[in-house]
């Protein structure tokens, strides 16, 4: 019971934190990719691909998290995002440049320190005991809302579809939201 | 206590949890505002480090920034000093990280582009070679940009807000100037009195207004 207690609230409180940090780079992806490319630590093809990927990874992470489908897997990847979190955090830290550390998009502001990589830290054990505590790579855990209310059995692929699905759709509704709202319309500036 | 009952059981642990979590973002953020508050020490009017809008960035009347630099997409040497006919001198200073700066980029592009209002246009970025270059690779810019290596021209001009954007008429003279974080903004620095009253504060000397 308290083994299960646990996997619960580690995977709600990692999905919340997950979900709050995908929705503002969802929102602004180029933001987010500029971001990457200004933290310097992989080459610009790599940057781009990594920065077009984190955002819909995270949201899709946060609701398998939430669903309590393939919570092993999802505890694994993101122990290994948080890894590379903590890593280009630390060579800029190093190399002494004052970054924003764009955990949240451009939803909060946070300067690079030793602070950002403590917390950082403390996630990454989090979603470590969760991966070593949970026993599903692709099931639903026995505690899945969606598998206690008889809605889906439990090894059905159907759940983790839906996730990615819902993520794929909130993505791309989201990437062309303010940015599309504020072009300029031909003809209206004078001079 | 089994199926359907468990789950909303589960489901509304998971809500409170939520909400606790909510809680303690919201008085965390209040607690932070006090914080910031209580340390920032009154600042007597007019000795802010970030001047007033109207200070910021030259002088109304004052004559085009005499420079030439070469720009670093393509379109070469930028002397914006040079008598052009038939158009207004239009010149951006950005810096990459600055959020506004992105969302005035394609408001940009299309004046740029648009054929029946000439206007010369610059932007000039206050960053380093690789910022620049980063900003434009996400954020294409179809008109010249400088990259302000070493801030000598934004400092020079004595500019601390970023998107800033100042106007210079057919002479070569300095009409108007302010923040230019989007269309409207754009609107109102063009003199436009149907530019919302918001974006008619962020640029000096005011606009007349057609708002009633």
């Amino acid at each position: 019971m308290i083994v299960m207690t646990t996997e619960v609230l580690l995977s709600i409180a990692l999905g919340i934190i997950f979900l709050a940090t995908a929705v503002p780079k969802l929102r602004h992806p180029r933001g987010f990719v500029l971001a990457v490319l200004e933290y310097r630590v992989l080459p610009p093809r790599l940057s781009w691909f990594y920065g077009r990927l984190v955002p819909p990874l995270e949201f899709m992470l946060a609701l398998l998290l939430f669903t309590g489908t393939a919570v092993r897997s999802a505890a694994f990847l993101i122990s290994l995002l948080l890894l590379s979190f903590i890593f280009a955090a630390g060579i800029n830290l190093a190399r002494g440049r004052d970054l924003d550390c764009h955990c949240f998009g451009k939803a909060t502001r946070r300067p690079l320190g030793w602070g950002l990589l403590l917390q950082d830290g403390a996630l990454l054990g989090a979603s470590m005991t969760l991966a070593v505590v949970t026993r599903q790579w692709v099931a639903l855990e026995s505690w899945s809302v969606l598998r206690l209310s008889g809605l889906v059995q439990a090894g059905s692929f159907g759940p983790l579809l839906g996730c990615a699905l819902v993520t794929a759709c909130t993505a791309a509704l989201m990437g062309r939201s303010t940015y599309g709202r504020r072009r300029y319309e031909s003809g209206v500036v004078r001079k | 206590m089994t199926g359907l009952w468990l789950a909303s059981y589960l489901a509304l642990w998971g809500l409170v949890v939520v909400l606790c979590l909510l809680l303690i973002g919201i008085l965390r953020q209040l607690g932070l505002l006090y914080h910031q508050l209580a340390a920032r020490p009154p600042q007597p009017q007019g000795e802010s480090s970030i001047p007033a809008l109207e200070e910021d960035g030259p002088t109304i009347g004052s004559p085009l920034v005499d420079l030439e630099v070469s720009t670093i997409n393509g379109f070469g040497t930028l002397t914006p000093a040079t008598p052009r006919e038939g158009g207004s001198t239009l010149l951006v200073f950005m810096s990459p990280m600055c959020e506004a700066c992105q969302y005035i980029v394609e408001p940009l592009n299309a004046l740029a582009e648009d054929a029946a209002r000439p206007v010369h246009l610059a932007v000039i970025m206050r960053a380093d070679e690789q910022a620049c270059r980063a900003f434009l690779s996400v954020f294409p810019l179809h008109l010249p940009v400088v990259c302000d290596r070493d801030r000598t021209i934004t400092m020079g001009l004595d500019i601390h807000r970023t998107p800033f954007g100042l106007l210079y008429n057919e002479q070569g003279t300095l009409i108007r100037k302010g923040l230019v974080e989007g269309q409207e903004d754009l609107l109102a620095l063009f003199g436009d009195g149907s530019a919302p009253v918001n974006a008619q504060a962020h640029v000096f000397p005011r606009v007349v207004s057609s708002h009633v």
